[in-house]
């Protein structure tokens, strides 16, 4: 089955002149010529990315008071790390905007994921509340290009008409990662 | 889920879950037009897509222009943006305030200790899990026939009007105040505490039809241009009011009660409630005033 697209796919550049903009509508490579089952698995995997982003920033909160006497704070102050969070996710897309224009939308997620994870670690191992602040508020920066990209991806393969359902889907996961926590 | 020993549990579970969920995205395939038409170039030695060339300081002004300077732009001279940002930013910031608040309140109104504390936050799970069967009934039931009657008398290239994608944020504007002020007031411990959770359930629903609704709607009436610079105006400020509410939530919990404090948020939901219907009703004429309109 596999191997029959392969052959498909070479019969079909065989015949190209350039690559300036598809070659007609049927382009096998115009990812709005996937199939369905394509399709689905790729939301599934983005939206899936999306919803540890946004799990990251509220799967804090019940430990806020743990970390108010730990650092000895007040508990505006211990809510910060989630506060930060989300202001960070607030100022990602503009570093990841330009880098997805450039690069394309998986080299951003595979790039961003693994700073997030990092800052991520050095919040799980921060010793004092400004270490935890300055990693938790990068860790929204470098988590907010898989948020801002899932979407992009999503709409880059479904025409406007059909593209109601994989956002809907999209659009549940973060409120659903927000409250799972 | 987290009532462990440290919250550096907390960090050490997303760690776990981004492994998890990272794997599946390497064996997806490139989506963005450009990328793939510059590797299908190179692969076949062929003319690619025309090259975007920019110098540093162009690039820098490229995308200060659509990331920072367009998208503030929009929020202020645009009323489509204005609005669907204000309402939208609303529902996160309202998410977030229950995501602190809800174990508060369930703590002192009905005593949950810890496990229960996890309890308090059933209602918003099922509310989160079900909210896309609505959406796709209605992008089933309503927008799909409306689309295909449209298309019957209408050529391809005459834009169906995106005002139709608002339908779920109408049904969602009048419930959202309706059930917070249910929530409100049936949270006390006279009441089985199953009740506030199903109204906090249907409140997290209605927010959901109204937060995938406008976007939707949003997007579709700026198209792909501008549509990218619009969805930055209200991810940023989403993102800045879901930073802000956790901040004061607790405290105004704890100023004017479980049913002064969420009624308080239901009169901004009621008075945030007309802006689909006016969008419905005079969508069509912003958009033909805009500058920046064009739904193709």
């Amino acid at each position: 089955m596999v191997g029959k697209k392969v052959v498909e796919y070479d019969l079909f550049v065989q015949d190209i002149a350039h690559a300036k903009d598809w070659y007609g509508p049927d382009d096998p490579g115009n990812p709005r010529n996937w199939s369905l089952a394509r399709a689905v698995t790729s939301t599934a995997a983005v939206s899936f990315l999306a919803f540890v982003s946004t799990l990251a920033a509220s799967i804090y909160s019940p430990g806020h008071e743990q970390v108010q006497q730990e650092f000895n704070v007040s508990s505006t102050v211990a809510i910060l790390p989630l506060s930060l969070f989300n202001l960070g996710m607030a100022c990602g897309p503009l570093a990841g905007a330009p880098l997805s224009e450039t690069f394309g939308r998986k080299v951003l997620f595979l790039s961003t994921t693994p700073i997030f994870a990092l800052f991520i670690l050095g919040s799980g191992f921060a010793g004092s509340l400004p270490t935890l602040l300055v990693c938790r508020f990068f860790a929204g920066v470098f988590a907010s290009p898989a948020i801002s990209n899932a979407s992009a991806t999503i709409t880059d393969y479904s025409a406007a008409r059909y593209r109601a359902v994989p956002l809907a889907f999209y659009y549940a996961i973060p409120f659903c990662a927000a409250v799972l926590a | 889920m987290v009532q462990s020993k440290s919250w550096r549990w907390t960090q050490w579970t997303i760690l776990f879950f981004t492994i998890t969920f990272y794997i599946p995205v390497i064996f997806t395939r490139e989506t963005y037009k450009r990328t793939i038409l510059q590797r299908r170039a190179k692969a076949l030695r062929l003319e690619g897509p025309p090259m975007l060339q920019f110098t540093f300081g162009g690039a820098i002004k490229h995308f200060l222009t659509s990331l920072i300077i367009r998208p503030a732009h929009m929020l202020v001279t645009e009323p489509i943006v204005t609005f669907v940002c204000l309402y939208n930013a609303f529902q996160f910031g309202l998410m977030y305030s229950f995501v602190v608040a809800s174990p508060w309140i369930f703590q002192h109104v009905y005593d949950f200790d810890l496990t229960g504390q996890s309890l308090s936050f059933l209602g918003l799970i099922v509310g989160t899990a079900v909210a896309p069967i609505p959406l796709v009934l209605i992008d089933t039931f309503l927008y799909q026939p409306k689309l295909n009657s449209f298309r019957v008398d209408h050529s391809e290239d005459i834009p169906f009007p995106p005002e139709y994608r608002l339908i779920p944020s109408m049904f969602g504007s009048i419930t959202l105040p309706t059930c917070l002020l249910l929530f409100a007031w049936t949270a006390r411990s006279t009441i089985h505490w199953i009740c506030p959770i199903v109204f906090q359930a249907l409140t997290i629903l209605s927010s959901l039809l109204v937060y995938a609704s406008a976007n939707l709607f949003m997007i579709d009436a700026y198209g792909p241009l501008y549509g990218a610079s619009a969805s930055g105006a209200a991810m940023l400020s989403r993102y800045t009011l879901s930073a802000v509410f956790p901040l004061f939530s607790i405290q105004m919990y704890e100023a004017l009660g479980v049913g002064w404090a969420t009624s308080l948020l239901a009169f901004i939901a009621l008075a945030m409630a007309p802006i689909p219907w006016f969008f419905w009703r005079f969508g069509e004429r912003l958009r033909a005033r805009s500058r920046y309109e064009m739904s193709s």
